[in-house]
C-alpha cells in the first residue's frame, strides 16, 4: 500500500505550532518555579503572547492560502482574529499576574490552561473544516470551564465552573449534531466542500430538505449557546460572575472573537444557499439578545454580574453586524463587506472597553476585598480621580457615547444595517444603546456624585506596576479607536478580502 | 458460516445486555456489560472494523469498565442490592418510546444521506482497516489528529488542576 504525503505548508500554521511549543514550554518550567516566583511563569507566557502576535501579523495581507489538504487556511479574517485574540491575551496576562496573587491562584497551570484556550481560539480562527472548527472550540471550552473553576476555595467560582461546564457540554453535543446532520446531507466537512454540494445537482433538494433545516436550527442554537445569545444565555451571568475577574474580561473578549469568525465562516462560505434561513433566525436572536441583555443589567446591584448582562447585549450587537452582512440583490445572497467590516471592527473595539471595565474591578482587589458591587464605587471619582476618569472612558465607550471606541463601532453597525435595510434591528439597536446608557450612566453618577459611607471600607488601588501599564495601554487604546479609526477601519475592511 | 457467527454475538449482546439491566447487585451488571462489549466487538470484526473491535475490547471493555468498578466500589454495594429496583414506570416509558420511534420514522423515513467522498487517493485492492486508518489520520487528516491531541491534553492537565490537593504557601 502506498501512502502519498500531502503538501503541508508548516509556515501557514507558525502561531498554532508556536502556541503548542510556548503551552509545553510553560508547563515543564511550572516545574522548576518555586511557588512564590509563579508571576515568572505568568511572565514568559505573556512574552512568547506577544511574540506570536508579532508572528501572526506578519501573515497579514498575503492572501488566502490552505493547507493541511484544506483543514486550515489563512486569509485576513483569520490573521485579523488571531492578532486580536493574542493581544487580548497578552493584556488579560497582565491583568492576571497580580490578581493571581492576591486570590491565591498563582499556580503555573493558570497560565497554561489560558495558552490552552488560546490554542483553541487560534484553530477556530484558522478552520476550514466543521471538523477542525469543532475541535477547536472545544480545546478552548474546556480550558475556559477549568479557568472559571480555578479559584477552588471560592464557592462562586465552583458553582460557575460547574454550570458552565454543563451547559457547555451540552452546547457541544448541539452544535455537533448539526454538523452531523449537514455531513449526512453534504457528505463531506470541509467548509468549501459544503458549499460545493449545495451549489451543485441537487442541491436546491438538500437545502429545502427538512433534516437539513432541523441540523441548521442546531448548529444556530449551538452557536448561540456558546456565545450566550438570549434565550440561550442562562448560564453566562452566573459563570461571569463567579470566575476569577481576569478570566471573565478574557473570555467575555476572546470567546466571541473565535466564535464569531468561526460561525461567520461557517454560515457565510458553507451556507450561502440556506441564507434566509439562519438569517432569519439570527435575526430573531438578535432582536432578543441586545433586548434581554440590555434590560437585565439594569436590576443588577453587582457591577460584576451587571457588565456580565452587558456582555450579553454586546454580544447581540455583535451578531447585529452579521446578520445585516447578509442581502439580496436581484434574489441572489450576496453579503456585504460593511457588514462584515463592521463586526470586525466592533469586536476589537470591545476587546479594548471590555478588558478595560473588568480592569476596573481588578485594580482594585486586594486581599480579601473585591469590590465587585456598585455601591462600593460611591466617591472614588474623587478619592482617585484618574481611575475615576478610566472608568468613566470604558463606560462611555460601552454605552457608545463619543469620543471612544464604542462610539465608532456602533455607528459602524448601525450604517450597515440601515444600508442593507434592516431599520427595524436598527432601530432595536438604538433603543437599546439608549437604555445601555441608563446603567453605565449609574456607575459615572455613583462614581462622581455620590458620598462614600462612613462604615463603608476604604478602596484603594494596586500600585502593581503590570496592572497599571495594562490598563493605560486599554484606556489609551480605547480612545485611540475613537478619535483616530482610521487605521483600524482600514484593517476591519481588510479582512473581507478572500473571505467570501 | 458468518451469519451464525453473526447471530451468535448478536444473540449474545441481547442476552447479556438484558441481564445486565436486570441485575440488582451492580458489580454483576458491569461485568455483563464488558460481555456484551465483548460480542459487540464479534460484531464489528465481521462488519470488517477489525480497528473498531480492537478499541472496543481495549478502551471499553478494558479501561472504561475498570474505572467503573473502581467507583462501584467506592459505594456501598451491601445497600445497593436491598434498594428498589425498579421505578414502576414502565407504561409511561412505553408510550415515550413508541411516540420517539413514530417521530424518528416521520422525520427520517423517507430522508436519503449523501454518500461519502471516497478518498482520493486508492489504498491497494484490499487494505487492512488499521492500515488505511493510520493512513488517513497521518496524511489528509493530520491536522485535527494534531489538535485532538493537544485537545485532549489540555483535557487531562485541567482535570488534574481541578482534581490535585494543592500546595498551601
Amino acid at each position: 500500500m502506498e501512502v502519498v504525503i500531502p503538501d503541508i505548508a508548516l509556515s501557514l500554521a507558525l502561531p498554532e505550532i508556536g502556541l503548542a511549543i510556548l503551552v509545553c514550554a510553560v508547563l515543564i518550567l511550572d516545574l522548576f518555579v518555586s511557588l512564590e516566583n509563579k508571576s515568572r511563569v505568568g511572565v514568559v507566557a505573556f512574552v512568547g503572547v506577544v511574540i506570536l502576535a508579532l508572528v501572526a501579523f506578519g501573515q497579514w495581507g498575503e492572501g488566502a492560502r490552505t493547507t493541511f489538504n484544506g483543514f486550515y487556511v489563512v486569509d485576513n479574517m483569520s490573521v485579523f482574529v488571531k492578532v486580536c485574540v493574542l493581544a487580548c491575551t497578552a493584556i488579560s496576562i497582565l491583568l492576571m499576574l497580580q490578581y493571581a496573587k492576591v486570590e491565591k491562584i498563582n499556580y503555573g497551570e493558570f497560565y497554561a490552561m489560558l495558552l490552552f484556550s488560546v490554542f483553541g481560539m487560534l484553530v477556530m480562527a484558522s478552520g476550514n473544516d466543521l471538523l477542525t472548527v469543532y475541535l477547536g472550540l472545544e480545546t478552548m471550552s474546556i480550558s475556559i470551564y477549568v479557568l472559571v473553576a480555578f479559584m477552588r476555595h471560592d464557592p462562586l467560582s465552583r458553582e460557575a465552573g460547574l454550570k458552565y461546564f454543563l451547559m457547555g457540554a451540552f452546547a457541544s453535543g448541539v452544535l455537533l449534531y448539526g454538523m452531523a446532520l449537514t455531513y449526512g446531507f453534504t457528505g463531506t466537512t470541509s467548509i468549501r466542500g459544503i458549499a460545493e454540494a449545495f451549489a451543485g445537482a441537487g442541491g436546491g433538494a438538500i437545502a429545502q430538505s427538512p433534516v437539513m433545516i432541523f441540523g441548521l436550527i442546531l448548529l444556530v442554537a449551538g452557536f448561540g449557546f456558546k456565545l450566550a445569545l438570549a434565550p440561550f444565555h442562562m448560564w453566562l451571568p452566573d459563570a461571569y460572575t463567579g470566575a476569577p475577574t481576569p478570566i471573565t474580561g478574557f473570555m467575555s473578549v476572546a470567546v466571541k472573537f473565535a466564535t464569531v469568525a468561526a460561525l461567520m465562516r461557517i454560515f457565510f462560505v458553507a451556507f450561502p444557499a440556506m441564507a434566509e434561513s439562519w438569517n432569519t433566525l439570527l435575526w430573531v436572536l438578535t432582536a432578543f439578545t441586545m433586548v434581554w441583555g440590555n434590560v437585565a443589567a439594569i436590576a443588577q446591584t453587582s457591577l460584576k454580574r451587571m457588565l456580565a448582562y452587558s456582555s450579553i447585549g454586546h454580544a447581540g450587537y455583535v451578531l447585529m453586524g452579521v446578520v445585516v452582512s447578509m442581502s439580496v440583490i436581484d434574489g441572489k445572497v450576496t453579503f456585504s463587506s460593511i457588514g462584515i467590516s463592521a463586526v470586525a471592527f466592533y469586536l476589537l473595539a470591545y476587546l479594548f472597553t471590555n478588558l478595560g471595565a473588568f480592569g476596573m474591578l481588578i485594580l482594585v482587589c486586594r486581599d480579601g476585598y473585591r469590590g465587585d458591587n456598585i455601591e462600593d464605587w460611591k466617591g472614588i471619582g474623587q478619592a482617585h480621580p484618574w481611575a475615576g476618569m478610566a472608568f468613566v472612558v470604558f463606560l462611555l465607550s460601552l454605552g457608545g457615547i463619543p469620543p471612544t471606541a464604542g462610539f465608532v463601532g456602533k455607528l459602524y453597525l448601525f450604517a450597515a444595517a440601515v444600508q442593507n435595510e434592516y431599520y427595524w434591528l436598527a432601530a432595536i439597536g438604538l433603543v437599546m444603546s439608549a437604555v445601555s446608557m441608563y446603567y453605565y450612566g449609574r456607575i459615572i453618577m455613583v462614581l462622581y456624585m455620590e458620598n462614600r459611607g462612613d462604615t463603608q471600607e476604604v478602596m484603594s488601588l494596586s500600585s502593581a506596576p503590570s496592572l497599571f501599564f495594562a490598563m493605560v495601554v486599554l484606556v489609551v487604546g480605547t480612545l485611540l479607536l475613537g478619535i483616530f479609526p482610521g487605521s483600524f477601519l482600514d484593517a476591519a475592511k481588510g479582512t473581507v478580502a478572500g473571505f467570501i | 458460516m458468518e451469519l451464525y457467527f453473526f447471530y451468535m454475538f448478536a444473540g449474545g449482546m441481547i442476552l447479556t445486555s438484558l441481564l445486565m439491566i436486570t441485575r440488582a447487585n451492580v458489580i454483576h451488571a458491569a461485568l455483563l456489560l464488558v460481555l456484551t462489549f465483548f460480542f459487540l466487538a464479534g460484531v464489528f470484526v465481521l462488519a470488517g472494523a477489525e480497528f473498531l473491535a480492537a478499541v472496543q475490547i481495549l478502551l471499553y471493555a478494558g479501561g472504561i469498565m475498570v474505572l467503573y468498578l473502581f467507583s462501584i466500589m467506592l459505594m456501598n454495594v451491601e445497600v445497593a442490592v436491598r434498594m428498589r429496583q425498579w421505578h414502576r414506570q414502565g407504561a409511561v416509558v412505553l408510550v415515550a418510546a413508541v411516540l420517539l420511534g413514530l417521530e424518528i420514522w416521520a422525520v427520517l423515513g423517507d430522508v436519503e444521506f449523501a454518500k461519502p467522498k471516497q478518498w482520493e487517493w486508492s489504498l491497494g485492492a484490499t487494505p487492512g482497516n488499521v492500515e488505511a486508518l493510520g493512513a488517513v489520520l497521518y496524511t489528509k487528516f493530520l491536522f485535527p489528529f494534531e489538535v485532538a491531541s493537544i485537545l485532549l491534553l489540555a483535557a487531562m492537565i485541567g482535570a488534574i488542576v481541578l482534581a490535585k490537593r494543592r500546595i498551601e504557601r
